[in-house]
């Protein structure tokens, strides 16, 4: 076996995507360079942190944690052409092809043989796992690891309301019980970090972390606004590296400037009233995560259609109240951010809401609802959504792919499907609309 | 006819005490899975009766709304409900179980608001994963708070010794439930897993009162005269079985269904309520802590679960049988299957299953072979 085949880089690997920021360019840099500090402060004997992005990561920041981000490992084995060896892995040990495939390939990375390989070092042994039960799912997922690296798990849980009231999404208006129980679990990890770790949580310390987020927060908001500009500033290509910031890099310093260096280059572009897309004529929406193994995917349409996707996940889940918080209350606003919000958001029936709100704010001309049969927290409503844009008259397509596995990809195929679907929209109905 | 009779009757007629308790003016509540506390609706006094699909209906109407890419148990009731099949219930009742539970409790109320579809109102009872204090502490108030809405609904106050009288008529019955899971594994075999799955299924579809006398009646002078059962033994770990499909086709193989782990058999039975001080915490401490789904956090309390099962069943052969997209069985398969390895006991493994028994001919062979292998019929 050659190393490139040992890798699961075999075939087609891929296209690349094309940048318009210079922000964008210079976000995978980054993130490599903060694998090798987080390697960097293992060897000097530092704790890590496994966590995530339903996490408080402003309490690991204030207290001077290391953190690896389990999730983002996932995306970076799958633009690294490693999620297929991964995923054998766990249907060598016995785990069904069908399940969780963007969470559980991390577990199959932890499961290789040849850790060498794993891309940028591998993740650091944990001293520690956190993890919020976002769905059934996860924290299955995450003990399995715990187990695998022999080093203790915190598992936090949420509260679940069916329907919180219409519009729930726009003002986070929550029963105080539900806050109060996930701020109860926050304090308990808190003790348990102060514990193991001995460190002290420094109470001012957390107040400034919860300031970076929400500037973090006011600035990404605001970019969202500027991604209303027809023509588009930017494109997905420019969208995806920039969730670093606003997903691993909460409660610093540098996550705030590199949200404002995003910030500042879309602002520069609508100034000059600079086209991402010269030609444009189809706004398009990508409500899912995207293939993390073909970052050039939202490229592919722009010369031939002059399609441009204008509107993502992560979009959307970040709204104006999140930059409202009070961080004077650091622990409420924390629960607020990251302990409630994702049943409303992620779910039926506000996700299906702010889908056709935002397409009719974002002047789409057509949806594309990404189907990822083994992400139940990612794809669920796809059906009540299509509905609820068809009744706004939004044209919408389903495309049933996986995120991480190209074992199912076919390249050829999902590219007719798309054009196809792009055929079919007309600028004009959009015009109407209006 | 005799209570065994009475009980198999009730279980595959599932209106039966619906209209019964109807025709005396009172008010039915459905409900899904064994987190709803039963005691308080029958305290309020509604007859709660569990909500179950039907593998024979296509889910032409559901699946204009869910996913395939959801458990088929589930999709069938939302499917049901959406044809307005429930409507003769006053209420139905959702807790949160798994994720697809949680997405048809939403999804129910998004297709009412988008398309108008009538269906009985809804109430829900949020639940954590996880069973620590704080854990306690936040479902204590959800239970409270379920108690008010069903006060609210029956207009009228709930009284303390009206939900003692029902924790008294529920824990009777577990008493009863966990003869009859006991008789399953002891030999000479009285009871199938299929007669198994009648008896305990039954009091899910009738007044518990009512249910509690058949299964005294059935304990004391039937079950003597029951025919002894033979064949190898066999456990089923696996997904809600809200039929005898299964288990009447392992049976048919040479094999005896002496227990399993699902929640509309064994796992029903299991778990007293704990007579202390207050009511409403005696019912929620049971329903936090009881014998642990495959849903619960940590996924070590259920392997234990599982491996203790094995120890009292013992088993000569294991059937892992998981409905298509039962995500939660699914990832705990390595570690159950680990389990069964390590006892040495032959396993057969089906994942992805329809919730009607698709090509039972083709598992008909690949049980017949796992039996065989066990010890059993050739």
């Amino acid at each position: 076996m050659t190393t490139k085949e040992r890798e699961g880089v075999v075939g087609w690997q891929g296209d690349k995507s094309v940048k318009l920021l210079k922000c964008s360019t210079e976000s995978t840099g980054t993130m490599k360079q903060y694998y090798k500090e987080l390697h960097e402060a293992k060897e000097r004997g530092e704790p890590v942190i496994w966590t995530s992005t339903f996490e408080p990561q402003e309490i690991f920041r204030a207290m001077g944690l290391n953190l690896f981000f389990m999730v983002h490992y996932s995306a970076l084995c799958a633009a690294k052409q490693m999620s297929r060896r991964y995923l054998d892995n766990l249907q060598k040990r016995g785990w069904s092809r069908d399940i969780c495939r963007y969470c559980g390939q991390r577990l199959g990375c932890l499961l290789d043989e040849h850790p060498e390989d794993a891309p940028w070092g591998g993740p650091p042994q944990p001293d520690l796992i956190v993890r919020s039960s976002v769905d059934d799912l996860q924290s299955k997922i995450e003990e399995l690891m715990a187990e695998q690296m022999k080093c203790p798990i915190y598992i936090m849980d949420r509260t679940w309301p069916i329907r919180t009231s219409k519009g729930a999404w726009h003002v986070l208006d929550v029963p105080d019980y539900r806050i109060e129980y996930i701020v109860k679990q926050y304090r308990e990890l808190i003790g348990l970090l102060e514990f193991m770790f001995h460190k002290t949580l420094d109470m001012e310390k957390l107040k400034e972390a919860v300031r970076n987020s929400v500037e973090i927060y006011r600035l990404w908001w605001e970019v969202g606004q500027l991604r209303k500009t027809v023509p588009a500033p930017i494109t997905s290509s420019d969208h995806w590296p920039n969730i670093i910031p606003l997903q691993f890099f909460r409660g610093t310093k540098k996550g705030v400037d590199m949200v404002r260096r995003y910030h500042d280059e879309v602002k520069e572009r609508v100034d000059k009233g600079l086209a991402a897309v010269p030609n444009e004529r189809i706004r398009l929406m990508w409500p899912g995560a995207p293939p993390w193994f073909t970052a050039g995917f939202f490229n592919a349409f722009e010369e031939k259609y002059g399609a441009v996707f204008v509107w993502e996940v992560y979009g959307y889940h970040f709204q104006e109240w999140f930059h409202k918080v009070d961080a004077e209350k650091p622990m409420e606003a924390l629960a607020k951010l990251y302990g409630i919000y994702s049943e409303e958001i992620m779910n039926a029936p506000s996700s299906v809401e702010v889908m056709v709100e935002h397409a009719q704010e974002y002047s789409v001309d057509g949806v594309i609802l990404l189907l990822v049969e083994s992400c139940k927290a990612y794809s669920n409503s796809i059906l009540l959504s299509q509905r609820a844009l068809s009744k706004a008259g939004i044209p919408s397509m389903i495309l049933r792919q996986d995120i991480v596995d190209i074992r199912d990809w076919d390249d050829h195929r999902v590219k007719a499907q798309v054009s196809a679907f792009i055929e079919t929209l007309d600028p004009e109905r959009r015009l109407k609309r209006r | 006819m005799t209570a065994f009779d009475t009980m198999k009757w009730y279980y595959g007629e599932r209106c039966l005490a619906i209209k019964e308790w109807k025709e005396k003016g009172g008010k039915v509540l459905g409900y899904l899975c064994n987190n709803t506390p039963e005691e308080i609706i029958y305290a309020a006094g509604f007859l709660p009766i569990r909500l179950t699909g039907d593998p024979l209906v296509k889910t032409t109407i559901g699946d204009q709304y869910m996913e395939d890419h959801f458990c088929p148990f589930v999709r069938s009731i939302f499917d049901l409900t959406l044809r307005g099949v429930f409507n003769y219930f006053d209420a139905i009742v959702i807790p949160h179980a798994c994720d697809a539970i949680i997405r048809m409790a939403k999804y129910l109320v998004t297709v009412k608001e988008l398309d108008d579809i009538k269906f009985p109102d809804m109430y829900w009872i949020d639940m954590p994963h996880s069973r620590t204090l704080k854990d306690y502490e936040y479902y204590l108030g959800r239970v409270i708070d379920f108690r008010t809405k069903m006060e609210k609904l029956a207009g009228e106050k709930i009284s303390d010794s009206a939900l003692w009288k029902a924790i008294e008529a529920y824990n009777k019955g577990r008493t009863l439930l966990q003869e009859i899971v006991r008789f399953r594994w002891d030999e000479p075999h009285k009871i199938s897993g299929t007669e198994a799955l009648q008896i305990i299924g039954s009091g899910l579809f009738m007044p518990r009162h009512e249910h509690n006398k058949l299964l005294e009646e059935f304990l004391q002078e039937e079950l003597i005269n029951f025919p002894t059962k033979s064949g190898v033994r066999v456990f089923v770990s696996g997904s809600c079985m809200d039929s005898t499909a299964l288990t009447e086709l392992i049976e048919s193989c040479g094999a005896i269904v002496v227990g399993d782990d699902t929640c509309m058999s064994d796992r029903y039975a299991e778990t007293m309520i704990d007579l202390v001080a207050d009511p409403i915490e005696a019912i929620t401490r049971r329903y936090l802590f009881k014998s642990p789904c495959p849903r619960v956090v940590s996924m070590k309390e259920r392997i234990n679960y599982f491996k203790e099962r094995l120890q009292k069943v013992k088993p000569q052969a294991v059937i892992f049988y998981f409905l298509r997209w039962c995500d939660t069985n699914m990832w705990d398969y390595v570690s159950l299957v680990g389990e069964v390895k390590k006892l040495g006991i032959p396993y057969y493994y089906c994942d992805m299953q329809e919730y009607h028994l698709a090509n039972p001919e083709s598992l008909r062979t690949r049980f017949e072979a796992l039996i065989e292998s066990a010890g059993g019929a050739k």
